[in-house]
């Protein structure tokens, strides 16, 4: 570094020795000065971290939530971007502690705590003015750093060969200034100038929605005001982990309305879960929650040509609109770390993490020693780390057993209630068709079932009603709903409807059975056997399957068993492919059978091919 | 523009005289304005006015010499601190000359204006509700193809054809465009048959060098007027008001409202000419108006007329205006 002559090295070592009172064998305290830290510090500090735009701008807009801040504008025009926090702001002296390097003042619960915060715009503009104001001072103060100059001496100085390169605290204290202007006293605020950005960066700046994402991912934005848990989180958040959201609003040339950023009031949540994570008793973290509780329950009474199960199912993953914000994140307090999808694999206890995105979170790192890394994408490993790490699965899963257990209920109940409503349906039809098959006896009517009557329109009608109800599938489906019904029991709330709900069916069933007809027309139950002669074969009793017998399993539960998480429309649409499969092959026959058994073949082999 | 603190006077006619307009106008329109102007680091006008206004493009010079970029650099943080201390939403700083900028349609960054549309921007056209326009430094000094600010006003009408704005102008009355200004008064005189018109235009022409603000006052509003129904404006001419601005420099300040219609051919504007040639000369002084000395055969029962049939919107105007001569007062 100093290159100096093999003599005057010799020379210098014995001064320096004799200066310090060098001893052997004895340690001493050399004081180190100014030349030994160069600027070159500042590059290595900054270069890696701020080369995204949006991240520079964070470090700014973080440094106004650190100044408890209630509002931000981040303002995009010609080639600056200016960063406006109506927060406390400066007085003199912390405005100069701000030009120092790794000396934060910052409590270690505010995120800007690296102490490189002023500097996040070297790499990106020109120059940087902070315009700051405290309440009660009747003087604004200016802090200019003149980053383009500092970059063209480092270039330069990379250049030379003996030179001796700039101190950091002579290059810091070269190229920022201080000035002031009167200002009103009531006012407080600070205001961010970065001068003469590249176009490239200010239209990545000014792209409104991708500057918005990221915002709500990395700052501590309020919640629309419509929120409905807006007040209960916040305030939780406030006492617990003395978290401040701000309002943020959005201003460039290219969009001059402006736009207020905040976190969306997400529909249907069920009320907030608050947890503690604790670790020997000390409290390492804390996470808020809510569960997506879906669109409500389907009405009892379907509306005009619907059915429950026509109606879209949209209980449980949070809608696609509000998927920036499904799932959980982790927060040093104002700050998020990583992003929502690294939780994913916590929620494995049931199937393929599916029932994660039911939920909307955030989980607060409260021990200081389970630190961010450097990017904010993880965090440094360590023995604290682990243990936070360790309750944080035990907390996930404990919500997904949540989760799991709302699914189940909520999929009984509508299945109770989709049953309930064929169970009305097949009711009316059958009283309708036992009455028409009233009037056609009273008609004397004697015609084989599917022949049209020549006899009067009512008896006729009446002939038409009984010709359209197919018996057999009425029977199917009714052993259906008492399959369903038997099958959700234990899972509904009300158990006693279920149990009338059962009893209806199978008495539905009976009727059905004891009143159908044969070919003939004529009632099975009202068949009188032929006189026999020997040379006839016997009558074979009809085949009437009054108990249909189960299946081993039906096609959901194939699927079920298979550990297969289905949403509500797949579960839908195989419980159609089910009942078709049952009404062709037969509910209890081989051939059915045979092919649930190949179904659950090739599932078994496709777990096997993904868990490889 | 240089950094200047507005005066009282200044701000006396931008509250009592300005603003009744803009608000009558913003009234009209059923809505908020847009604006487009030099506001200055202190944005008084802005914020004076900023019940009124949607979104506002303010414009600020950027000199190339070292120590003057320095000082514009600096003027523009100011504004732009100004901006978010008094909450301004929707401004847009635009950086170069604003006779540049309303020639070419972009400013030295290249932006072109928020409220510019059509393509490119040499062609685009303008839409703004309210131009401002406080020309310090007077309308200018000829250059080979005519004084640039004059361009730019031509322009600037041009380019807002087909939208209703009312127009701002405020000159400074050193300007190096005198003889100029005689030679396009003279013209004027020629075209007229009214004899008292042309004998009016006349004692304007030969305004000496002490009153310079007569010649702007009869000049500027014939040249606007003309420019105007060239590109289809019907024009409606406030009388002109002077007062002393910063440093002593005397500045007249002009209110144009001109209404955008329809047609093939010129558009022909309500306000009969002699108005606009006869209207009366006002002066603020102390932040109050007065009526200084007038031109020959001006008529003050005309000027009560005027006074009085000032629309309803305008009713609070008529209460500060003078109604006598002050005695002694000149221009």
């Amino acid at each position: 570094m100093f290159h100096r002559s093999e003599q005057n090295m010799n020379t210098d070592t014995q001064q320096l020795a004799l200066d310090f009172k060098l001893e052997d064998g004895i340690f001493t305290k050399v004081p180190l000065e100014d030349r030994y830290i160069g600027a070159q510090v500042l590059e290595n500090l900054t270069q890696g971290q701020y080369n995204d735009p949006l991240h520079c701008v964070r470090e700014y807009v973080q440094n106004g939530v650190d100044a408890a801040a209630d509002n931000i504008v981040i303002k995009v025009t010609g080639n600056s971007v200016f960063i406006h926090d109506d927060g406390k702001g400066m007085y003199l002296p912390e405005l100069l502690d701000a030009r120092g390097l790794g000396l934060s003042d910052k409590d270690e619960d505010q995120v800007g705590f690296r102490g490189i915060g002023i500097y996040s715009g070297y790499s990106l503009c020109d120059r940087m003015f902070i315009t700051t104001k405290r309440k009660g001072s009747r003087k604004a103060y200016i802090l200019k750093a003149d980053f383009a100059a500092m970059r063209k001496h480092r270039d330069q100085e990379k250049k030379a060969k003996i030179k001796l390169k700039t101190s950091l605290r002579e290059f810091l204290s070269i190229y920022t200034e201080l000035s002031q202007e009167p200002a009103e006293e009531t006012e407080h605020y600070s205001l961010v100038q970065l001068e003469n950005i590249s176009k490239l960066h200010i239209d990545k700046l000014s792209d409104r929605a991708e500057v918005k994402r990221y915002i709500l991912r990395n700052v501590a934005v309020d919640f629309d005001d419509s929120f409905e848990h807006r007040d209960v989180i916040n305030q939780q958040l406030e006492d617990t982990v003395g978290y401040h959201a701000v309002k943020i609003t959005l201003e460039s040339d290219s969009e001059p309305q402006p736009e207020t950023v905040c976190r969306p009031a997400i529909p249907n949540l069920r009320s907030p879960r608050f947890d503690d994570l604790r670790h020997n008793g000390k409290r390492i973290g804390f996470c808020w929650s809510c569960l997506h509780l879906g669109a409500s329950i389907p009405p009892a009474t379907p509306s005009a040509g619907e059915t429950a199960l026509d109606q879209k199912y949209k209980a449980g993953k949070i809608p696609a609109e509000y998927g920036d914000h499904s799932g959980f994140v982790y927060k040093v307090k104002n700050f998020t770390i990583g992003n929502r999808e690294m939780l994913q694999g916590r929620f494995k206890k049931h199937g393929n993490g599916g029932l994660y995105w039911w939920y909307t979170g955030e989980i607060f790192v409260l021990d200081p020693d389970v630190r961010p890394n450097t990017a904010r994408d993880s965090f440094e490993p360590g023995d604290a780390q682990r243990q936070f790490d360790d309750e944080v699965s035990k907390l996930l899963t404990r919500l997904e057993v949540e989760a799991q257990e709302y699914r189940e209920k909520r999929r009984a109940e509508e299945i109770v209630t989709a049953s309930a409503q064929r169970l009305a349906q097949v009711q009316q039809d059958v009283s309708v068709w036992l009455d028409s098959k009233a009037e056609s006896k009273n008609a004397d009517i004697d015609t084989p079932f599917g022949e049209a009557s020549e006899t009067s329109p009512s008896a006729s009608s009446s002939l038409d009603k009984a010709h359209n109800l197919d018996t057999y599938r009425i029977y199917q489906s009714l052993g259906e709903v008492v399959h369903d019904l038997k099958e959700q029991r234990s899972k509904a709330t009300d158990k006693n409807a279920i149990k009338d709900m059962i009893a209806l069916a199978e008495d539905l069933q009976r009727t059905v059975s004891t009143n159908r007809e044969d070919s003939t027309g004529q009632a099975v139950t009202e068949r009188k056997p032929k006189p026999t002669r020997r040379a006839d074969k016997p009558v074979p009793s009809p085949q009437l399957p009054l108990t249909p017998s189960e299946p081993e399993k039906t096609l959901m539960q194939v699927f079920d068993s298979m550990g297969w998480e289905v949403s509500s429309e797949i579960a839908t649409v195989l419980q159609v492919v089910d009942a078709s499969l049952k009404g062709v092959l037969g509910n209890a026959s081989p051939l059915y059978r045979e092919l649930l058994k190949d179904i659950e073949a090739k599932l078994i082999w496709q777990n096997s091919g993904r868990i490889a | 523009m240089t950094d200047f603190k507005g005066t009282q006077n200044k701000r006396f006619i931008r509250m009592n005289w300005d603003l009744p307009m803009i608000s009558k106008l913003s009234a009209a329109s059923n809505r908020q304005l847009s604006y487009f102007g030099l506001p200055g680091p202190e944005i008084e006008d802005i914020v004076d006015w900023q019940k009124h206004l949607a979104n506002c493009t303010g414009v600020e010079r950027l000199r190339k010499e070292s120590a003057d970029t320095e000082e514009d650099l600096q003027t523009q943080r100011r504004l732009m601190t100004n901006i978010f201390r008094k909450r301004i939403p929707c401004f847009t700083l635009m950086r170069g000359e604003i006779e540049d900028i309303i020639l070419s349609g972009v400013d030295s960054d290249n932006h072109r204006l928020p409220q510019s549309i059509g393509n490119p921007p040499t062609f685009s056209a303008f839409r703004y509700d309210l131009v401002n326009l406080d020309f310090l430094g007077g309308l200018g000094y000829e250059d080979r193809e005519g004084a640039k600010r004059i361009r730019a006003i031509k322009k600037l009408i041009e380019r807002q054809k087909g939208h209703n704005f009312l127009l701002l102008l405020t000159v400074n009355v050193r300007d190096k465009i005198r003889k100029e200004i005689v030679a396009y008064l003279q013209d004027k005189e020629q075209s007229l048959a009214d004899q008292n018109l042309k004998s009016i235009l006349h004692w304007y022409g030969k305004c000496g060098a002490g009153m310079k603000s007569y010649m702007l006052k009869a000049a500027v509003p014939l040249f606007i007027r003309a420019e105007a129904e060239h590109h289809n404006f019907d024009c409606y001419c406030y009388p002109p008001v002077v007062y002393e601005g910063t440093e002593s420099a005397r500045m007249v300040h002009f209110v144009f409202e001109l209404n955008y219609k329809n047609g093939i051919f010129e558009a022909r504007s309500q306000q009969p000419l002699a108005d606009v040639i006869k209207t009366v000369f006002l002066e603020v002084q102390q932040a109050k108006f007065v009526i200084p000395q007038q031109h020959e055969g001006f008529s003050l029962h005309e000027y009560h007329h005027f006074v009085k049939t000032l629309p309803s919107s305008l009713s609070d105007l008529a209460k500060i205006l003078p109604t006598q001569y002050e005695i002694g007062a000149s221009a």
